[in-house]
């Protein structure tokens, strides 16, 4: 029983993590209709990023996050302005997933030039310490992580809800021409939207390097974790990216401690073919959608 | 009554790739009046309202608001300077609050300091639309859709607004009050461009009607003149 809370505990812990790094994600496809297979790429990029300035200036990573905002939603809202908004009006949305494919490799690419292909990591302060009560264990630097997802998915949420932009956003993704006749500027409103999922994958990725070790080729897996947080907790709305982070998170702890650490990548796939199966819009579903 | 601006479209063409669907199409909309554009469907009406609006590029000729050029600005543009377009098929938000749809058709800034007004105004032309604030806009009737697309529309406290096939879809009871609606909104000071396949009804209420056929102008003239035309009985009223 022990082991069980622990491993769910721990489950929790790095769910909050995959619901970080899928919230961009989410917000791109909800807001757009674009799969961006650079997502993962931007994710790592704002963990170089951080590992860089926190070395630099040998500050606490987390004290590097404004920054990495800063850099991550400037690539990201260029990006989408000069790169994919112009192939999306010449080749469609079909044509986005060439070359967001192509810029994760030239990201991955440049990140393995300056930094080398090896893994790295980055060491926090607290990264040693720990709470225990109950005889189980949490680890400050899961915590920490875990705290800084919720708030930030709590964020998007009321920015989405209740913002002036929020609101134009889900206007452009539920009937764009309209969102063009009430003078909405829809080019801005999509630079934004990349701009601040990429400012999200950037925090996403410092925190993820606080937790486990990354390097250029972890751009695929967090694309793809990405994606199966989508399909378990639907693309429309963060109440639902931050359900699928837990959930696959918790798959993840469990895979490890009661089959094998081997199968995670396994397991998390077969739940994605089985949700596509049973239940292609998300456990949450249409009422998920209705918060769009 | 404010200054009269006009909206003055001179020899526009419009193509889908190579296809062309407007040829040569020059019409007048004053404040203060209705214009009808009338025509056969696929004669070029909606493609028209479309290129005005900005969704759609021109491949030629000119539109101006008050003498300044307009053609092939991008739509927030067009908007900002005082035109609106409420398009065929309503298309309304239909997972947001009618609140939410017409706070939506207040986006041009030139308007941020009237919302409030604008709302009153809007929910004293229809006050249904009032009690169904806190609706989702996907669940109205059509007609109270077509109230909160016109409604939307209005938010922009518009200098010309267009109504792309307003009476589609309607019962006939509500289409006269429509009819009835759009001369209140004449009224205020606005100009209504109706494109309409409605013919009969739109030329009793416009000051002023062009016809158009297969992407260029057949006839014009005023309303009550254009409903005595043997020829315009004919194809449309079938008399």
């Amino acid at each position: 029983m022990h082991v069980f809370l622990q491993t769910l505990l721990d489950g929790l812990m790095l769910g909050g993590l995959y619901a970080l790094a899928a919230s961009g994600f989410s917000l791109i496809f909800g807001v757009m209709g674009i799969l961006n297979l650079a997502h993962g790429a931007f994710l790592v990029l704002g963990a170089y990023v951080g590992l860089q300035i926190s070395q630099s200036l040998s500050i606490e990573p987390i004290l590097t996050l404004p920054a990495v905002v800063v850099v991550l939603f400037a690539a990201g809202a260029l990006f989408q302005r000069y790169l994919v908004q112009l192939t999306v009006d010449r080749g469609g949305l079909v044509a986005s997933l060439l070359v967001t494919f192509g810029v994760s490799l030239i990201i991955h690419d440049l990140l393995a030039h300056f930094y080398g292909p090896g893994s790295r990591t980055i060491v926090s302060s607290y990264a040693y310490s720990r709470i225990e009560f109950g005889g189980l264990v949490i680890g400050l630097s899961r915590l920490v992580p875990l705290v800084v997802s919720i708030v930030l998915i709590l964020a998007l949420h009321f920015m989405l809800a209740r913002s002036r932009l929020g609101r134009e956003m889900r206007a452009a993704s539920q009937q764009i021409v309209a969102a063009r006749l009430c003078g909405i500027n829809v080019r801005r409103v999509f630079a934004l939207t990349f701009g601040i999922a990429s400012a999200y994958a950037g925090v996403a990725g410092v925190l993820v390097g606080t937790v486990l070790p990354f390097s250029p080729n972890s751009e695929t897996y967090w694309t793809i974790s990405a994606f199966v947080v989508v399909v378990l907790g639907g693309a429309k709305s963060p109440a639902g990216t931050l359900l699928g982070g837990l959930l696959l998170g918790i798959l993840n702890t469990m895979t490890a401690q009661f089959i094998s650490p081997l199968f995670t990548s396994t397991v998390m796939f077969l739940v994605l073919v089985l949700m596509l199966l049973v239940r292609p819009q998300g456990i949450l579903g249409h009422a998920a959608g209705a918060t769009r | 009554m404010t200054d009269v601006v006009e909206l003055d479209i001179a020899h526009l063409r419009i193509a889908y790739g190579r296809v062309p669907a407007v040829w040569d199409v020059s019409l007048r909309v004053r404040s203060g009046e209705v214009v009808a554009l009338l025509g056969s469907n696929g004669a070029g009406k909606s493609t028209t309202a479309k290129t005005v609006a900005g969704i759609l590029p021109a491949s030629g000729g000119e539109i101006r608001l008050a003498g300044q050029s307009i053609l092939n600005r991008p739509s927030h543009e067009i908007v900002e300077r005082g035109i609106s377009l409420v398009p065929e098929g309503r298309l309304v938000f239909p997972e947001m609050t009618v609140l939410e749809n017409l706070q939506l058709g207040a986006s041009a800034r030139r308007v941020a300091s009237r919302i409030q007004q604008n709302l009153d105004y809007v929910f004293e032309l229809f006050p249904r639309l009032g009690e169904r604030s806190k609706q989702n806009a996907g669940s109205l009737s059509g007609g109270e859709q077509q109230m909160l697309a016109i409604g939307r529309g209005l938010m922009s406290s518009p200098r010309i607004i267009i109504l792309d096939e307003p009476s589609l879809g309607l019962m006939p009871k509500l289409v006269l009050s429509l009819f009835d609606l759009i001369g209140k909104i004449r009224d205020a000071g606005v100009g209504v461009l109706l494109v309409e396949q409605n013919v009969f009804q739109s030329l009793n209420i416009a000051d002023r009607a062009y016809v158009i056929q297969k992407g260029t102008l057949w006839r014009e003239g005023a309303g009550d003149e254009l409903l005595r035309d043997p020829e315009i009985r004919q194809a449309f009223l079938g008399m």
